[in-house]
């Protein structure tokens, strides 16, 4: 914190005092590279060692380093400071802000990654150090409600998720698409959740959080769905990796090229794998093919288009997850049919003839160790996402009535009486 | 209203909430966790170790003495009765691990009830130190040697306040929690039982469910995949025991499914760690092994599930481990010495 705070001062005070171009763009590179080489230390580093021992066929030990808590969240928030300062967009701060600015604990550890210029204000902002009930009530209500995605909705499908991935040996297809559709609504209800707690705790120090999570499931195309899901990233890897490359400005194909490239490391900063760059890789991919169809003009039928665009995201996902290759191809093997078919035995009587195709009939979700809860709860989960508004726009209707009073407090108390074990939010992960 | 009412209602809303369910699964304490009981009501859950802890202070002097999981908890003190003579107490309690066979024999040789005989009924994922202690023996100081609280033990639970009201309307509609178990700690009935008598007990189904647990719970393929020395150090000072009292043992591994054998095996981190749990196990004593893929695992009926048999199973196991009197090519049980179990795996590899 303090190195990068002295480089960030140092290029504002370079521009006032007028020194040489060069130095000033030195000075940066030495900072992000600085930054850059920390990061990869830390969360890369094995996974470098990994492939050469592979490649080479060599046996050096991994290091196993403890990865430090939201390196990528912090990191990001002050290479960004540093671009900004030599762009010189940045203002004189105090070091005691600045400190806040990348260490505010709400969203340290999961973001929204913010940026300086939205929080240091408020931070200076005498206003904001006065009590102020309006806010606490605020994030009382959005607190409660991301208390209960995570804990109550999230932590329900992450059982189905994780049996599905990482203990069953083979899934037929309704296990396979239950697997993927719960890992797909655990990944948003926990992350919203996070977000939406931070943002509630935040409120509760005078602080406005930017928003993260707008529906992104109910997204018609790929690129409305990365102005909908983890904003602030999608925000961040424009501004910062994107329109530095050259953007769109320089022609078609290199607007691909910036698009992929720009995926691809947003897939590597998830996590150091094989299986997050090709989920970064299928994301830049979908853009382009996006960008192309937009190009020349064709559009499809709106409900088709989401229903394209979110088993593309839910595929894709089984990527994300996948703790190995294996894990991904026995869900999507599963998903497609290849590992037989069953159906609820109350049906055999009816449908018996299909057993002469392979169809099987006995307990549908046997290998994940759900039962006709899973496949209800991933129905109600569908109607959560697509029919009701999202957190963010409830906040925004908020009004103090007795109805938001019960409401928040149910949902408060449900979560903290269903609060039974450690249940880590995926996004400490990256 | 204005904000100042909204989050003084909202607080007061939200702790009262907590507090009445915390008071109330306080008091009534369904799972018997503080060992008070204000009312004095009644449990609807009555835990395996409790009723087996009373039920063996009632006995006078226990000369066989039945240890292990659920898995063994159905092997009849008769029977075993009937090779060895004397008393017979089954102690297996549900999840039983090595801190289990150590606190009981300890707690019998405080009690001045040294066994003869100890028919120890092994499963796979006793080694596993990703298992943490069970509650239930924790919450029992006369087997908790551990000097460990409880875990998780908050009152502040939704499941135990579900718990809580069942116990309450039990007590309220005069219904007795039933218990399964005879003076002997032998578990007569299941549930399944009355099921399977009525034709409405699908055998494969139940084998794939509950092969699904165990990998998720007891061995989950991404964390047994070494073997505890904590609980190797249980095993030996049982061991020490043992030998200082004169006792002698008798030792199996309990049979699963082959359906589930074969999904252990499928699994490379399990399959090792497979063989090494019954190497480590044969370096201490010799031991019947049921836990292989033969004819015997493969019928469905042997099986209420994946890992639990049916009394006619446990009772051929009885007869194998007891009586010399199974002719050689009609046993199942093989043999584990250390030196078969390291002849066995090198042809293997």
């Amino acid at each position: 914190m303090l190195f990068n705070y002295i480089i960030g001062t140092s290029l504002n005070k370079d521009r006032r005092e007028g020194n040489h171009r060069f130095s000033k763009k030195s000075l940066l590179t030495f900072g992000i590279v600085s930054n850059i080489a920390l990061l990869g230390y830390f969360k890369y580093m094995d996974f470098f060692i990994e492939n050469i021992n592979l490649a080479s066929g060599s046996e050096v030990p991994l290091l196993r380093l403890a990865l430090p808590l939201a390196i990528s969240f912090f990191t990001f928030q002050q290479i960004a400071y540093l671009v900004d300062s030599y762009r010189q967009e940045t203002k004189e701060y105090d070091f005691l802000n600045y400190s806040l600015f990348v260490t505010f604990f709400p969203q340290l550890i999961a973001g929204p990654i913010v940026h300086h210029s939205e929080m240091m204000p408020q931070f200076a902002k005498t206003k904001n150090k006065v009590k102020n009930y309006r806010n606490i009530a605020m994030g009382l209500f959005i607190f409660s409600i991301g208390l209960f995605k995570k804990v109550v909705i999230a932590d329900t499908f992450a059982t189905w998720a994780t049996a599905g991935f990482d203990t069953a040996t083979t899934l037929n297809l309704f296990e396979a698409w239950a697997t993927s559709l719960s890992y797909t609504f655990q990944l948003y209800f926990d992350f919203s959740g996070y977000t939406d707690m931070a943002i509630g705790a935040a409120l509760l120090f005078n602080i406005k959080l930017p928003i993260n999570f707008n529906s992104p499931y109910k997204a018609t195309t790929i690129q409305d769905f990365w102005r909908r899901w983890h904003i602030t990233l999608s925000r961040f890897l424009k501004d910062y990796v994107y329109i530095p490359l050259g953007g769109n400005r320089k022609g078609e194909f290199r607007t691909y090229t910036n698009l992929m490239a720009t995926f691809i490391l947003g897939g590597i900063w998830h996590g150091a794998g094989w299986t997050f760059m090709f989920w970064g890789l299928l994301h830049g991919m979908a853009l382009v093919v996006n960008r192309a169809w937009s190009k020349l003009g064709f559009k499809l039928w709106t409900w088709l288009a989401w229903l394209i665009t979110f088993n593309f995201i839910n595929v894709a996902w089984v990527f994300f997850r996948a703790k190995e290759w294996d894990d991904a191809v026995k869900v999507l093997s599963g998903m497609i049919g290849l590992t037989g078919i069953v159906l609820k035995d109350k049906l055999e009587q009816k449908l018996h003839f299909l057993s002469d195709y392979g169809i099987e009939f006995g307990k549908v979700t046997t290998h994940i160790g759900g039962d006709s809860d899973s496949l209800k709860l991933i129905l109600i989960g569908f109607i959560i996402i697509l029919v009701f508004k999202n957190s963010m726009q409830y906040l925004k209707i908020f009004t103090l009535t007795y109805i938001t009073v019960v409401y928040s407090s149910f949902l408060f108390t449900w979560s903290v009486l269903s609060l039974r074990k450690i249940s880590e939010f995926l996004y400490f992960n990256f | 209203m204005n904000n100042k009412k909204w989050i003084k209602l909202f607080i007061f809303s939200s702790t009262s909430v907590l507090i009445l369910v915390g008071v109330i699964n306080y008091v009534i304490d369904p799972l018997s966790e503080t060992n008070y009981n204000l009312f004095n009501i009644e449990k609807v859950v009555q835990t395996v170790r409790k009723n087996k802890l009373v039920l063996s202070k009632n006995i006078v002097h226990i000369d066989n003495l039945i240890l292990g999981s659920s898995r063994s908890i159905q092997l009849n003190p008769k029977v075993i009765s009937k090779y060895l003579g004397g008393t017979t107490f089954n102690f297996a309690v549900n999840s039983g691990l090595p801190e289990d066979y150590l606190g009981i024999l300890r707690y019998l040789i405080r009690e001045n009830k040294i066994p003869k005989n100890i028919i120890l009924g092994l499963d796979f994922y006793i080694l596993n130190d990703k298992i943490p202690p069970e509650n239930n023996f924790l919450s029992e100081p006369e087997l908790n040697f551990l000097n460990m609280p409880r875990s998780n033990n908050t009152f502040f639970s939704l499941n135990k306040f579900l718990l809580s009201v069942k116990n309450i309307y039990m007590v309220l509609a005069h219904k007795k929690a039933e218990s399964t178990f005879d003076i002997n700690g032998y578990l007569f009935h299941k549930k399944e039982d009355d099921l399977i008598h009525k034709n409405q007990y699908n055998f494969m189904e139940k084998i794939q469910e509950d092969s699904t647990n165990y990998m998720k719970g007891k061995y989950s393929r991404k964390t047994y995949d070494s073997l505890s020395n904590e609980r190797i150090k249980y095993l030996l000072e049982f061991l020490k025991l043992t030998e200082k009292y004169d006792i002698k043992i008798i030792s199996f591994l309990s049979p699963v499914h082959n359906y589930h054998y074969q999904k252990i095996m499928e699994n490379k981190t399990l399959a090792k760690t497979l063989v090494e749990f019954k190497r480590e196990i044969a370096k201490h004593f010799n031991y019947y092994d049921f836990m292989y893929p033969c004819e015997m695992n493969q019928i469905n009926e042997n099986f209420y599930d994946a890992v639990h048999i049916r009394s006619n199973y446990n009772d051929l196991i009885i007869d194998e481990i007891l009586s010399n009197g199974v002719p050689q090519e009609q046993r199942v049980g093989i043999l584990n010495t250390i030196k078969s179990v390291y002849c066995e795996s090198k042809d293997n590899e």
